[in-house]
């Protein structure tokens, strides 16, 4: 034990050292949630959120979604239903009513009324579904194939389909994107939808394809992206920020955020940042985003002993694209972030470690608190 | 580029006084004044602005002028201008922060046979703080009070060297948090008695 400690501590120094940078643990809270906790969402009142857990090697009855009470920050549910499989992202309707859940490993949405906290139904004719991004007027959904499994992995599947949430029915023909789309976002205005395709994970193979909501047709795709995880598009619907996971067999690993012109619709910046780039989320008014660096590697030979190092959480000022000096320390593999509306606490989902973080990011001045 | 335009604004003022030091001089027997031009540091104790702007150290600088109608005894005003650059507490943005405390006070000099003259003050104003980084910029007035104590020593004429020592002491609050916008100012420079 005291070995293990020794050695978690090494890593982390050598992690700090090689990026010279000072670490700034702001954790303020770590939640106990279930099993390989993924996807989280936050209820646009900021009140609740919903963790995925993903649940990676099927353990039975442990695909699940927790229900974590922001004020208190306290587990005050876990949700269970037999549609759960492998629950992987939720995604939240803009009235906060609504949770949608993908399940990964199956052909399922399962939607849960957050007034009870019950799944009251579920959308079908997925593959793998990995993502969901719903239209501002809430009518609308487009969900990504991945195939399966989900996350990161070998996705067999390219199509995005588009769900009519009046009638919860998939509509209209599927929309071709390139392999594995491993996630998406749509622009604030809701005219395109963005999504970003895994590809086989190795570095520049990664696409970004571009979906006119109007036509549901692809009209653009953007090349050079290292095993894209995850996407977030700025408020002002200017720039969308991609973060490089890297190779599905862990190795190479990406170590970059790109960030993407959404007006030329080409790669402007690349961000170096830590080991594994996962989880991505912008602060509310967009000035900075939060990234995850998943730093999760094989050890032993031919793909064996995988093991957590010390996660962590880079911030990226969106005006000058660089990285902050804080880097906050976090549980083992952290896979996706949240920020709650009033930009207060980031909540990170930390894979490995079964927990999520919960993060102070109000920043000050001397005289008042401005954000 | 900032300090470079203060510095004819001084000029312009230290002329102004010496004029006026000239006629105050000779119109006036039983009445004397003194002015003082310092610059120093001042040292500030509150936690939150030692979070953000270090360990409390501003530049400053000082415009001083007394009117001694009852020989010993005198009232006068002080204007400072005090900043310091920081960073903000989490994400290590830049910050800056201007203070201009304006007080009145009373003084009590007293001199001694070396020509050293040592005075004592107390006095109260308002000051004004000005604070700006990318979360915006926030304003306040607040009151202030002031002790100082100091030491003038003639050089030539009457130019004297002067150092101050000063506490502000107001305690406010702003949006809920307890800020001292107050502290120890330590400071030296060249003053004018007329």
């Amino acid at each position: 034990m005291v070995g293990k400690i020794r050695a978690y501590t090494f890593f982390v120094l050598l992690f700090l050292i090689q990026n010279n940078i000072s670490a700034d643990n702001r954790v303020i809270a770590t939640l106990g949630v279930g099993e390989d906790p993924a996807g989280i969402a936050i209820t646009p009142d900021g009140r609740f959120a919903y963790v995925a857990n993903n649940n990676d090697n099927s353990i039975p009855g442990e695909h699940t979604v927790s229900v974590i009470k922001l004020d208190t920050n306290t587990v005050i549910g876990t949700i269970t239903d037999a549609s759960f499989n492998q629950p992987y992202t939720i995604t939240i309707n803009a009235d906060g009513t609504l949770a949608y859940v993908t399940n990964s490993n199956g052909t399922t949405i399962s939607i849960i009324d957050i007034a009870t906290n019950t799944v009251i139904g579920t959308i079908t004719g997925f593959d793998g579904p990995s993502g969901m991004v719903i239209t501002p007027d809430g009518t609308t959904a487009y969900v990504n194939n991945y195939g399966s499994p989900a996350g990161v992995g070998s996705g067999n599947a390219t199509t995005v389909r588009v769900v009519d949430l009046t009638t919860n029915m998939i509509v209209g023909a599927a929309i071709t994107v390139d392999l594995a789309p491993a996630s998406l976002a749509i622009t604030p205005d809701g005219k395109f939808v963005y999504t970003i395709n895994y590809v086989d994970g190795n570095p520049g193979t990664g696409t970004m394809s571009i979906i006119d909501t109007s036509t549901n047709m692809v009209v653009g795709t953007i090349p050079g992206f290292s095993g894209p995880f995850s996407i977030a598009i700025t408020p002002n619907g200017k720039y969308a920020y991609v973060t490089n996971f890297g190779s599905n067999n862990f190795t190479p690993v990406g170590k970059s955020v790109s960030v993407v012109n959404l007006t030329t619709n080409k790669v402007e910046k690349y961000i170096p940042l830590g080991t594994q780039p996962s989880g991505l989320a912008l602060t509310p008014d967009g000035r900075f985003a939060y990234a995850s660096n998943y730093n999760t590697l094989y050890l032993g030979p031919n793909f064996t002993d995988l093991t957590p190092f010390q996660g962590t959480v880079n911030i990226i000022d969106t005006c000058t694209n660089e990285v902050l000096c804080p880097v906050i320390i976090v549980g083992a593999s952290p896979a996706n972030i949240a920020i709650s509306p009033d930009g207060i606490h980031a909540y990170v989902s930390n894979y490995s470690a079964n927990t999520v973080s919960v993060i102070n990011i109000v920043d000050e001045m001397w005289l008042n608190i401005c954000r | 580029m900032k300090k470079i335009m203060f510095f004819p604004y001084f000029l312009v003022l230290c002329a102004v006084l010496i004029t006026f030091s000239n006629t105050a001089s000779e119109n006036a027997n039983s009445c004397c004044f003194n002015t003082a031009f310092t610059a120093g540091y001042v040292f500030k104790h509150d936690c939150r602005f030692k979070e953000v702007y270090g360990h409390g150290v501003v530049n400053a600088i000082t415009g001083d002028i007394c009117y001694y109608p009852w020989e010993v005894w005198g009232v006068g005003a002080k204007l400072s201008y005090w900043r310091a650059k920081g960073r903000t507490n989490f994400l290590k943005l830049r910050s800056i922060i201007q203070e201009v405390p304006v007080t009145l006070y009373a003084r009590r000099i007293k001199d001694f046979n070396c020509c050293l003259q040592l005075y004592a003050s107390l006095g109260g104003g308002f000051v004004w703080v000005k604070e700006k980084s990318y979360l915006g910029t926030a304003k306040a007035y607040k009151g202030i009070g002031e002790v100082e104590v100091g030491l003038n020593y003639p050089i030539w004429c009457c130019m004297n060297l002067t150092t101050a020592f000063r506490y502000l002491f107001p305690s406010q609050c702003y949006s809920g948090k307890k800020a001292n916008v107050g502290g120890f100012d330590l400071r030296a420079g060249i003053g004018f008695s007329f």
